[in-house]
Order: C-alpha cells, then structure tokens, then sequence
C-alpha cells in the first residue's frame, strides 16, 4: 500500500468523473496517502476465516414488496430539475462515438 | 491451413413479466412518454431507495428449478459502478459474485446446452441519439430483468439460434416473459472466439452486444466467425474488444466502451439485504412449475400416439398445449389424434401464413372439440370443415353458426342424393356406357356432376354408394 | 414565562396544557433565529411562512382536543440533508443549489404527520462528510458556546440551532458521529438509533450501511419524543427495521439503580484532553453512586475503527454520490462532451471534502485494491461487531467520551483531514456495529466549553440508553444551561441577556444556574 502517484490520482479522478487542478492532483495524493498509510495497520490483524459486515441489520421478509403498481411522478414533474430538456425527456450532449 | 471451430456462448437478458419495476412501484408497460413512468427511486433522485419486487425473486425461482439449476439459498445484491446518462444512479443494481441461480441446462433438442448462472438485476433506461444532443428517457430504467449466462458450449451460429430459441420457448413457457423481441424483452451479447478444430485452449473472445432477433443473432455469428477467420488465415491476431452488429451492412464493428477504464467496481449494494431463499418458498414455487414442454411432448407420444413432429408442434407454445389438453378432454378424448391434426396442421399453416397468432386464438377448446365432432358425426364434410376452422380461429364464431350461415351442411339423405344421380345419368350416357363397358374410373366423373348438382355438400361416401348401386355395381 | 429557554419535553407539556400556543411559540423561535443566526449561522433556510401556517393549524387541533401527537406544535428544524418536498434542499452543497425535491423523506412526513412546525433547514458539512460543519458550501456554523469555535459536525446547524435556543429540537443524521459529537460540542443531547430503527428514505445518502437519522433535543425526555415520532418500519426502505417501536419515555424515570455499565479503557486514550477524561470519569462515578454496577471492559478493536470507517463510508459515498451527474437535477457545468461535462459539473460542483473522500472510496473499490481496503475493512467491521457483541453479553450499556477534546477552533483541522477524521474516533466504532448511542452533557471545561458523555446500547435497546441518560441527567441537568450570545447592535441585558465580548458566558438570564456537580 505504497502512497499514490501522480498518475493514480489522475486514473481515480477519471473514474470518479472528477476535474481536479493540479494543485488539487497534488493536495490530494498527499492527504490521501496519509490515509492510505494510517489503514495500513489493518494488515496486522488475522482475519482468516472472518467474514465481512456488509449490513449491519439481518434480512427479513418484509423487506420485499408486492408487485403493485403506484402511481409514478407526473413527466413534467420528473423532469423539473433537469439543466436541459426537451419536452419531457431530460437532454444531455451527444454521446461520443455512439450513433 | 487449420481449420477453426467456432467457441460460442450467449449471456440472455430477459425481462420478466411483472407489472411494476423491480425497485419501485412504476409499471413496466411498453410505449408511454418520456418518463412518464418513473418516481424518485427509478430516477435516481438523492435519498430514494431501492425496495425489492417479490416477484422478481420468484420469477428467478421458477427458471432455476425448470432449467435444473442450483438455487442459492443467500444471494447478494452488487452495485455495478459506471457513468451513463441511462443509468441514473450512475451504479446498476444487480447481482455479482453470489448469484440467485447457479448452474443448470437448457435442452436444445438433443443435446443439452449447459448454464453458468442466472441473476436478477434492473434494467437502464434508454437513450435517444439525435444530432447534437442526445435525449434520456428512463421509463425502462429499472425493469426487473434475469441475465442467463450459458456456458460456451454453442458452436455454430445456427446452434446459437437454436439455443436462444429453446431457451426463449422455455421462459415464454413459464409465463416468465413475453420474449417479444421487437419491444427489448429478449436480448443477447453473444461471446464468439475461434480455435484451431481439436484443441482445447480457447481462443481469444470478441463480445456482441445487444442482438434483438433470431435473425441478426445467426447473422451477427456468422459474419464475426467471417471476420475472425480471415484474420487468423491472416497471420493476425483477434482483439478482445465488443463488438456491435449493424443489421445494415450484415457486419460487426467495434464500439467505444463506456467506461474508459473497465473498472466496475462492484461491492455489495448496501441498500438492500441479501435475498433469504428457504427450502419452503423452493418448493411452493416448485408445486406451481407447469409441465415443461420436453416432458409434455413424451406425454402427448405416449398417452395418443401423436407423431413426435406433432408433440414437438404442439409443445411450441404453452397455450398451444393447453388448448390441445382442453379440446381432446371436450371431446370427451375421443379424437385426441384428430384435434392434433387440426392444431399442428390447418392452424400451423395459417400461422405461418401470417393468418393467425398462436398467443391470440380466438375459437375456444369446446369449438375445436364441436367441429371434429360435426365432421366425425358426417354433419358436415372435411372440406368444408376448413373453411370452418379458418372462420373460427379468425373471428372465434362457434362451427355451428359458421355452417348453418353458410350452408355447409352435408347432403347424406338418399332421396336428394338419388335425384341428382339420375339426373347425372340421364344427362351422361356416354360415360355411363363406358362404365359398364369397364372403365369403372369414370364413375369419379359422374360423383362430380353430383357434387356439382348438390353444391359441393353430398356426403361423398354415399354419393359414390348411391351412384354405384344406380350403375349396377 | 420566556418560552425560548424552556426544554422540548416542557414546551410539549405547556402546549398539552393550553398554557402557551403554537403560534406563540413558533414566533419565539423564528424571531431568536433572526436575531442571533446572524452569529451562529446554524441555518441554510428558515421556513417561516409555513411554519406559521402550521402553527395555526396546530393551535386550531389543540383547541379541538385533537392533537396529533406530543410534538404538535412543537418547532423543529431539519439537517438539510433531510428531503423535503417543495423545500429546496442542498445537503449544504453547490452541485445542489436551488434543487426543490418532488417527495418528503419518510421522517420528514411522519414530523408533519405529528403535527410538527418545521421551521427550516440546517447547515452541515457538504454531504455531512465533517466533523466541524466548515465543510458547508454556504459558509461555517459557529458554536453557541464560544462564537470562534466550530459546533462539530456533520450535524453542526442542527445542534448548534437547538444549543442557542432558536428551537428545543432537530433531526440530524450519523453516519460516525454526526449527531453524537456536535451535540458534546454544543451540550445538547444528540442521539444516533439502531441502524434501522428509522428509515432512511429521503436522506441524501453519503454511506448507506452507517447513515441513521437521529434527534437533537434539549433534555433526554425531548430527545425520546422526537425519536418516537420519526421511528418504525418504512415499506420505502429495506433496510428499516419491522420490529415494534416502543413508548421510549415509559422507563425514562426508571433509575440507574440495577443496571449493568461498562466502560470501555480503549476509549480513554493518550491525546485525550484531561479535562473531557475528568468530566466523563466524574459522570461514571456519578453513575455508580446513583445505583449502576460499574465495570471496566475492553474493546480490542476500537482502534481499528477509523480505518474500517474511512474506507467502507468512503466507498459507499463515492457510488451513492455517482448520480450528481447534471442530468435530472442540480448544477450542470456544460462542456464539449459528455465525459468532459460529468468531470467538470462534478469538479466544480462538489467541495475539497467530498472529492477527497470521492477520490479515496474510488480507490478502495478500484480493480487490485478491493481486496486490500474496501474487503479487509468489511471483515475488520465484523470483529469490532464482534467485541460489542461479546461486552453486551455482560453490559446493559457503555459509557465514553463523546469526543476525545471540547470544540476546536474554526479552522484549526481544515487543512489536515487526519487529523479531522481522528476526532470521531470513539463515535465512528457505534456506526460500524449498527449500535444506538447517545451523548448529554457532563460537564464544562474551564472556559466553559461543553463536554459529552456518550451512551452506547444493545441494537434496538434505544430504551436502556434514555433511561441512563435521564438516570443521570435528572441528577445534574447540565443540559439546561444555554450559552450568551453576543448580538450585533445590541448592548447587555437585553432579552437574552448576553454581556460584552461575543464569547460565551453560562446561563445568564438564570435558568441555567449551577448544576449539582458543579462548574470548571
Ligand atoms: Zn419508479
């Protein structure tokens, strides 16, 4: 778990969908490494056999629903939010490379 | 040169008959607005949670005992982590590493075409490609759907066919989906690699996306074997990359990837707990499993003696079956054999002629079971009993008014009959001479004329007993 | 009577027996937000039109013998991570600026299904990822007590607004501490329930397997009021929990007199400031005189809890916070291709805080390390379940340090996130367990800061752990005492009795005073 280099900060933050200045690349790497390095004290542990919390709470049946229709939003109301639609569907810029 | 064996597998997304989505109460009806039918929670608005359609599990159920495979009695859901505005949450829920289903086949005739694994996940939405912008409509975005991945066992493009319809047959069947192509509730990637005919090691593989007919799914095959084949004839090498079929130019081309990176990363969806599966719900939904149609086809071979190419007919649709179960029990299973005839002849070729839809018959059991019974009980002549067939299955009028509207009725009574052989003989003498001369062939003319008279409906039995015995024998 | 120095459980009796009106006090309220959250800034927006509309409707109920609950009428404010519908709701972040929700989240509904006046909503660090609510994009809160200091956070409006008296309760929601700290640090009672007691639809969500919405409150018995109107099983979220909600004020007057507590020695640290360690030692001492059987018991993996905590919430935010994507809602930064315009929308619409956590959960879930972090976090998780697990075979409760120091200065950790993340580390270990805990007031310091005392409980024991708070609060009432403001433009002595230099000062207008225990 070495700290993260210049080029790991950038291949997360275009993972993320995040424009970060270089000023932020470097904040960044620098403060997370520091994280990075404080976890690392996990590995002392033994955890064969352990198995992992994902929920904290037990499943349970009424955790379903039936299959019954509600009511949806109106379309107008689901779309007005939106930065930028066209009649009831939302728009975004074209879509690179697709047709 | 090295002759190449194609290596296929397909990965079948199916989306399951339910009317709401598999997280919200939306409806998953075909063809409304722009979202129209969505709510918070298929939006992907902050604070909305997902909350699990019970029906959804149960379909799962039910393809996983009918194919024969593994159920797990604890599977998880996954979020899977990639950036597209037709996913709404920028995460798709489904299931990764502890699947609802393991294991398993689909019988493709003989031969049995084994599964890896099906799993529940939710569906996107859609995107529409303009000009310079592009338009998200997420009415799609979270219908429930099972992806059924099959093992590359497939090894032609025609076997994959073959398999997507077994495998389609089956899950239509189920009452699982309506399997309609045209409106996206059957689609396949199909995985294609070539590797030299009698080694074992696989190739390396090219995915097809998306492919929504039987047609483009044998096309989108066998024009990528094309494409691999001359490039390893080539000396070159095979690319993994995913490919698209253009039904347009009948090739396969390469698609931009969404994400970048490839890096999904998948981890447990926190939001909704495992899916909790006891031998109790395995075996209620056990109890409802209809008859799978391999089973049903042996039963109609052995319990009537159909044909084995009249079973497999009759066993291609559920209803099909069904209806053919409930006309031979109205026909207090007399003409089994019959009825039979009837559906995987007469209604096939209409069928196939485009003249009529197997999922929308309009007659009912009783009325197949009243018009073999006209014709068994000589009321009318199997002539006329296609026309019948044909009025009923377009309109589902009962037989009988069909045959008094339009005097179908078959002649059988002597007194008309022997009239309109004397007439015939009266009017012939030519032709009588002959046959009393010897050519007993002739008597087929004379059987016409009193047809003819008798507008097509003497019962032909007694016309050619009457004109016989007229002759002299 | 001044209704704004009366405790929530007061004003609901008053209200009960027609001694003060809705409107009455509604008014109070919104007129001490006006005069004093030019200070403090513990809110984002005051609702003040409904607000009144719904304490007319309150009053007409009550007038007609038809209240609705114990909370009708009653103002209250919501973290504005709390969905609102037709409220605009930002979670304290750019990238939601303007965004008015369709829907109300379920504990938002069932508020108003009680009849409560909801007077607006509450400053938090952006996306509540924050111990100090200076990681707002609207600008910090200040702490009541000391106007240079930060309240704590990620709750720190909604514990700021109740410690400075401008309402008697809040919602705020704990995802490692979030109730729990601001409320030590502001010296009101916070309370973060059992994972699943309340639902969670409607919650902005930054690590779904941690976040719980919880109450603020002036006093223990408040706190329970609020906590039984917003809790129960929610058909809109799968992870709330079926189990029946009880009365949680039946055993508050119970006692401690019987009760098994523990005290964990992992949570008494080196670093720990040694006047929080004497207030929190003393509160034990108090509460073994009082009648609790007292022991000292261990929980191995404490230490643990900061690293399993930084990576799964970190993972979990970074894909919940995937679908602020400009799209459906909130800021767009338009760019010349979709990528671009995710990256920049995103880049410019989200705060340092929430990249770097964004950045951090990426990685910890990204190909080759999930194992390493994310994997090993989970399993490390279990055994800090485990060690709780094991000490409530042998405990009713536990008691700690809220928080290992009193309020730190604005600005004093901004720059140095480690150092920010270490200051949850004894409210973090409840949150990966899933556990109830609860922090009161136990004492000052010497500059008359508050400390707190947190009580953990059995999952879905809520109960034992208000009944221990009141067992104790009723002996020293620490929490009655509220903070003088200083005001712009107004001199000493006036309403809310605030004297010279804009720091802090204890209970001026007297209903505060000294509590049994004493103050330094
Ligand atoms: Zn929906």
């Amino acid at each position: 778990m070495a700290a993260l280099s210049e080029t790991d900060v950038r291949k997360i933050a275009l993972l993320a969908r995040l424009d970060l200045t270089p000023s932020e690349e470097q904040r960044f790497g620098a403060q997370l490494s520091a994280v990075l390095d404080h976890v690392k004290q996990m590995a002392e542990l033994k955890l064969d056999g352990v198995a992992p919390t994902t929920h904290p709470t037990a499943a349970r049946e009424t955790s379903m629903r039936a299959d019954v229709v509600q009511p949806s939003l109106p379309a107008a109301k689901a779309v007005a939010a939106a930065p930028q639609k066209s009649g009831t569907a939302f728009v975004v810029p074209r879509i690179l490379g697709e047709s | 040169m090295a002759i190449y064996e194609p290596v296929i597998g397909l990965e079948v997304h199916c989306q399951v008959s339910t009317v709401s989505k598999i997280f919200c109460g939306c409806s998953t009806a075909f063809g409304a607005a722009p979202n129209a039918q969505t709510c918070p929670v298929c939006l992907g608005l902050p604070g909305a949670l997902p909350v699990l359609n019970e029906k959804v599990v149960e379909f799962a159920l039910r393809a996983g005992l009918a194919l024969g495979c593994k159920i797990n009695p604890r599977s998880v859901w996954s979020r899977k982590n990639y950036f597209y505005p037709d996913l709404p949450k920028g995460y798709q829920i489904s299931q990764y590493d502890q699947p609802i289903c393991l294991g398993g086949a689909v019988p493709v005739g003989a031969k049995s075409i084994a599964l890896t694994r099906i799993h529940m996940e939710e569906d996107a939405g859609k995107n529409i490609h303009g000009g310079a912008a592009s338009l998200v409509d997420l009415n799609r975005a979270g219908v429930p759907l099972l992806e059924i991945v099959g093992e590359p066992d497939l090894r032609s493009a025609e076997e994959a066919a073959n398999y997507l319809r077994a495998l389609r047959g089956v899950l239509v069947w189920l009452g699982i989906t309506d399997g309609n192509m045209e409106e996206g509730s059957l689609r396949c990637d199909a995985n294609v690699s070539l590797r030299p005919a009698g080694t074992e090691k696989f190739g390396t593989r090219c995915e097809l996306k998306n492919i929504n007919s039987f047609r483009n799914v044998r096309l989108a095959i066998e024009s990528e074997i094309v494409r691999q084949t001359a490039l390893l004839e080539a000396g070159e090498r095979i690319v993994q990359q995913t490919r698209q079929f253009d039904a347009a130019t009948g090739q396969t081309k390469p698609m931009r990837s969404k994400e970048e990176a490839h890096d999904y990363r998948y981890f447990p969806e926190p939001d909704l707990p495992p899916v909790l599966i006891d031998t109790e719900w395995i075996e209620r939904v056990r109890a409802t499993l209809p008859e799978l149609p391999g089973a049903r086809a042996a039963r109609y071979e052995k319990e009537h003696a159909l044909s084995a190419y009249d079973a497999s007919q009759l066993t291609q649709s559920r209803r099909l079956a069904d209806l053919f179960d409930a006309a031979v029990v109205a026909s207090s299973g007399k003409s089994a054999k019959k009825i039979a005839n009837w559906l995987a002849g007469e209604l096939a070729r209409m069928v196939n002629a485009g003249e009529a839809d197997v999922e929308a018959l309009k007659f009912t059991p009783a009325q197949l079971a009243a018009l073999q019974g006209a014709v068994d009980g000589g009321a009318i002549s199997l002539g006329a009993a296609k026309e019948v067939f044909g009025e009923m299955a377009k309109t589902g009028t009962a037989p009988e008014a069909i045959i008094s509207a339009r005097g179908l009725t078959q002649v059988s009574d002597r007194g008309p009959i022997e009239v309109a052989c004397d007439k015939a003989i009266a009017a012939n003498p030519a032709e009588v001479e002959k046959y009393r001369g010897g050519k007993k062939g002739v008597i087929g003319f004379l059987v016409g004329q009193v047809m003819k008279e008798l507008a097509g409906r003497g019962n032909p039995q007694i016309v050619n007993q009457v004109m016989r015995e007229k002759l002299g024998g | 009577m001044d209704v704004t120095q009366l405790s929530l459980s007061a004003l609901s009796d008053a209200l009960s027996r027609g001694e003060v009106s809705s409107r009455e006090i509604t008014d109070a309220s919104l007129s001490r937000i006006e005069k004093t959250d030019g200070n403090v800034h513990a809110f984002l927006r005051v609702t003040a039109d409904a607000a009144r509309h719904a304490a007319r409707a309150s009053d007409e109920r009550r007038a007609q013998k038809r209240a609705l609950s114990p909370l009708d009428g009653v103002p209250l404010a919501l973290k504005d991570l709390l969905i609102t519908e037709g409220v605009e709701t930002t979670a304290a972040s750019r990238i939601l600026e303007g965004w008015i929700p369709p829907y109300d989240g379920t504990a938002v509904a069932k508020l108003k299904a009680a009849g409560a006046v909801l007077v607006g909503k509450t400053n938090l660090d952006e996306f509540a990822m924050g111990s100090s609510t200076e990681h707002s994009a609207y600008g910090p809160t200040k702490n009541p007590w000391d106007l240079s200091r930060t309240p704590g956070g990620s709750s720190g409006g909604s514990a700021a607004s109740v410690a400075a008296r401008q309402v008697t309760g809040s919602l705020g929601t704990d995802t490692g501490g979030s109730i729990r700290q601001p409320a030590a640090l502001c010296g009101v009672v916070g309370m973060k329930p059992t994972y699943g007691r309340v639902s969670r639809y409607g919650v902005v969500a930054f690590a779904s397997s941690l976040d719980q919405i919880g109450p603020f409150a002036t006093d223990v018995r408040g706190a329970a009021l609020l906590l039984g109107a917003i809790a129960g099983h929610d058909a809109h979220d799968a992870t709330s929990s079926d189990l029946p909600v009880p009365d949680f004020t039946a055993d508050l007057e119970r006692g401690l007199s019987g009760l098994r507590l523990g005290v964990p020695k992992e949570y008494f640290v080196a670093g720990m400031d040694p006047e929080v360690e004497r207030a929190v030692r003393e509160a034990i001492d108090a509460c073994q005189r009082l009648g609790a059987t007292v022991r000292e018991v261990s929980l191995p993996h404490t230490g643990y809890g900061i690293d399993v905590y930084y990576l799964v919430a970190t993972a979990e935010a970074s894909s919940n916070l995937a679908r602020f994507d400009g799209v459906r809602f909130g800021l767009r930064e338009p760019a010349e291709n979709l990528v671009a315009q995710y990256r920049a929308t995103r880049g410019k619409g989200f705060g340092d805080e929430v990249k770097r956590r964004i950045m951090l959960g990426t990685y910890a879930l990204s190909a080759g390390y999930y194992d390493a972090y994310y994997g090993t976090a989970q399993k490390v998780r279990t055994l800090i379940r485990n060690d709780f697990e094991k000490t409530f075979a042998e405990v009713d409760a536990i008691l700690t340090p809220t928080t290992p120091t009193a309020a730190f200065k604005l600005g004093e950790k901004l720059d140095d996130p480690l150092t920010m993340y270490l200051s949850d580390v004894f409210t973090l270990p409840c949150n990966l367990a899933g556990l109830p805990g609860l922090s009161l007031p136990c004492g000052f310091t010497k500059s008359g800061l508050p400390i707190g005392l947190q009580i953990l409980g059995r999952p879905f024991d809520e109960t034992t752990v208000l009944r221990v708070a009141r067992g104790y609060e009723r002996e020293f009432e620490w929490g009655s005492r509220t903070p003088t403001l200083t005001l712009p433009r107004e001199g000493g002595g006036n309403l809310f009795g605030g004297v010279g230099s804009g720091k802090i000062g204890f209970g001026g207008d007297g209903s505060g005073g000294d509590g049994t225990g004493g103050v330094n």
